[in-house]
């Protein structure tokens, strides 16, 4: 098919406008370097636009002759993934001004980085599913090591460099093996191949755990986690929220639509096993190292380990309940994550420096919005009724007591009383510690406060109402599970 | 096109033992631009498998366009390859601009 037809268009309509906004912040910067202070705020207005967007067309199902599905699900993550890119500009202008680099660059590679995780959400080809990773990855690539100054961003930046190329040569070579096996790139046709064979052949299945191994990178999943608390420590702290949230969602939807459409659950009983363990050793790890960890960025780090251990429970479950699961999940993770890197880009002196969880003490008395939203976020964290982050670990462990997956259940729970710990461990340091003697002193800026406390406000409203949500997502997977 | 002189399995023969090469390469060299090289390697040893696979299906009656999708995935690769060729090689400036080096032994702030 040469010509897109008009519904192909309209079908990546968001798309469309997050790409031309990132060619007018880019000539923005490059010919009215006075009107830098707009960058922020185009980025914010493109982002709702593209949002609107996309309630406003229809959502076709498959497009572009079969290279993408802009289905309910397609449209329920990029609706997540264009609440981080508002949330992630809105915190990016004071933190950028503060060091120095505030760019029009920053802005157009955060946007096209959201294009190429709402690709990769869509995609029903091993094509775009690819060309979507890249175009997600590269971008934040370069903006891990954006503050060019100082070695550990740049350090950041190579190290998420050198893993995501690792991961993603991976990823391809998994697919080419999978394209030999089914003679297609559609993942429906590498589905049908499965099932015509009755089971995975071996180059199948090396194709497969190659696919899943490279998509497991981005979600810093046991044992492909080494790179995380390295790069959240590392990278400016804004692009550490987008890179803690964005790339994992669009990876678990695509990782959904493999599952789902190759049919593992039913066609491979080593897959529950392998990815049960995954799932384990990620949740038990993510936690166990995290309480150790003195900087809150690392800690936050493993515990997002931990939470993709959680939601690959979800994904073990499959189906309808384990699908809408990965939804609510991913929603709640969204909320919660950004929140409390909003709060962590307030917490710190200098960015080339750790942020100690110690440097907190008395926060809750000399900054109390502030800290009150990091509570909010961190408590949801925990999993605490009756925020977001309960009900999110709620539909999945129901949903794998009702499948039969009662041990995955167990050890998830287990697991969430082992976390508590450590993340009430940084609200007694900010509520019950006395302020040092040679308090650090923080930057005050309202549009990061203002981050964290619409992020804290989302954990609580949609905690104590969680039904619009799950009944979105319910209605939402009903259109990828047939 | 009707012979082919080289049987496909020897192509993909190939291609697995370049992706070691390039996976050892990551995971065993201490030079930056040798890591790079080795990221490169593992990219086009998947492009290698992806034509042979692509020969394979041509052979069949009605594989003209299997075989297209396959060799197509490759440009694509090649593409995207070059992209993070300019980043990747930008970064280890950056670094080498900071440290005088670019041996990942000398990136080591960052620790458990």
């Amino acid at each position: 098919m040469l010509i897109p037809s008009p519904t192909d268009l309209s079908s990546i309509a968001p798309e469309i406008v997050l790409a031309v906004a990132a060619g007018v912040l880019l000539l923005v910067e490059a010919f009215l370097p006075g009107l830098r202070r707009l960058l922020a705020p185009i980025t914010i207005v493109a982002s709702l636009i593209a949002a609107w967007a996309r309630f406003h067309f229809p959502l076709p199902g498959v497009v572009w002759g079969g290279l993408l599905s802009i289905d309910r699900v397609a449209a329920f993550v990029d609706l997540y993934i264009l609440a981080a890119v508002l949330l992630t500009a809105w915190m990016s202008g004071a933190f950028l001004r503060r060091n120095d680099v505030d760019r029009g660059e920053f802005y157009s590679l955060l946007l096209l980085a959201a294009i190429g995780a709402m690709v990769m959400a869509a995609s029903v080809d091993a094509l775009t599913l690819f060309l979507g990773l890249e175009l997600l990855s590269i971008p934040l690539y370069v903006l891990n090591g954006f503050l060019r100054g100082h070695a550990i961003s740049i350090e950041a930046g190579l190290k998420y460099f050198v893993v995501g190329a690792f991961a993603s040569a991976f990823l391809v070579y998994g697919f080419a093996l999978m394209y030999g096996m089914a003679g297609s790139t559609r993942l429906e046709a590498m589905g049908q191949t499965v099932l015509d064979g009755g089971g995975l052949s071996p180059v199948m299945a090396i194709g497969l755990a190659m696919v899943v191994g490279g998509l497991g990178f981005k979600l810093a999943l046991f044992p492909f986690h080494a790179w995380a608390p390295d790069v959240y420590q590392g990278g400016p702290t804004p692009v550490t929220a987008f890179l803690s949230v964005v790339p994992k969602g669009a990876a678990l939807v695509a990782l959904l639509r493999v599952v789902d459409g190759l049919d593992l659950l039913r066609l491979s009983p080593h897959w529950v096993t392998a990815a049960g363990i995954i799932a384990v050793a990620s949740m038990t790890l993510g936690n166990i190292v995290a309480i150790v960890q003195r900087d809150i960025k690392r800690m936050l780090a493993y515990s997002g380990i931990a939470h993709m251990g959680y939601a690959m429970v979800a994904i073990i479950v499959a189906g309808i309940d384990g699908g809408s699961a990965v939804l609510v999940y991913l929603a709640a993770y969204t909320l919660m994550n950004v929140g409390a890197f909003a709060v962590v880009a307030l917490l710190s002196e200098r960015e080339d420096e750790p942020h100690l969880i110690s440097e907190l003490a008395g926060l809750g008395w000399t900054r109390p919005i502030a800290a009150f939203a990091l509570t909010l976020c961190l408590v949801s964290l925990a999993g605490v009724p009756p925020l977001i982050g309960f009900t999110g670990k709620f539909v999945v462990f129901r949903a794998a007591v009702n499948h039969g997956f009662v041990w995955l259940a167990v050890l998830g729970v287990i697991n969430s009383l082992i976390s508590a710990f450590y993340y009430l461990r940084v609200v007694y340091v900010m509520y019950m510690q006395p302020l040092p003697r040679r308090a650090p002193v923080f930057p005050s800026e309202r549009s990061v406060a203002a981050v964290a406390v619409v992020a804290a406000l989302g954990v609580v409203l949609l905690g104590v109402f969680p039904m619009p949500i799950l009944e979105a997502a319910h209605r939402a997977i009903l259109d990828l599970v047939r | 096109m009707t012979d082919i002189p080289i049987p496909h399995t020897w192509v993909l023969a190939l291609s697995a033992a370049l992706f070691a090469i390039g996976t050892l390469g990551v995971l065993l060299r201490r030079n930056g631009i040798a890591i790079f090289l080795s990221l490169e390697l593992m990219l086009n040893s998947a492009n290698l498998a992806f034509v042979a696979f692509a020969m394979t299906l041509a052979a069949r009656p009605d594989g003209a366009e299997a075989a297209l999708a396959g060799q197509l995935f490759v440009f694509f690769v090649i593409g995207v390859a070059a992209a993070e060729a300019a980043v990747g090689l930008a970064l280890f400036i950056a670094l080498h601009r900071l440290k005088g080096a670019i041996d990942v032994d000398r990136v080591n702030i960052l620790r458990w």
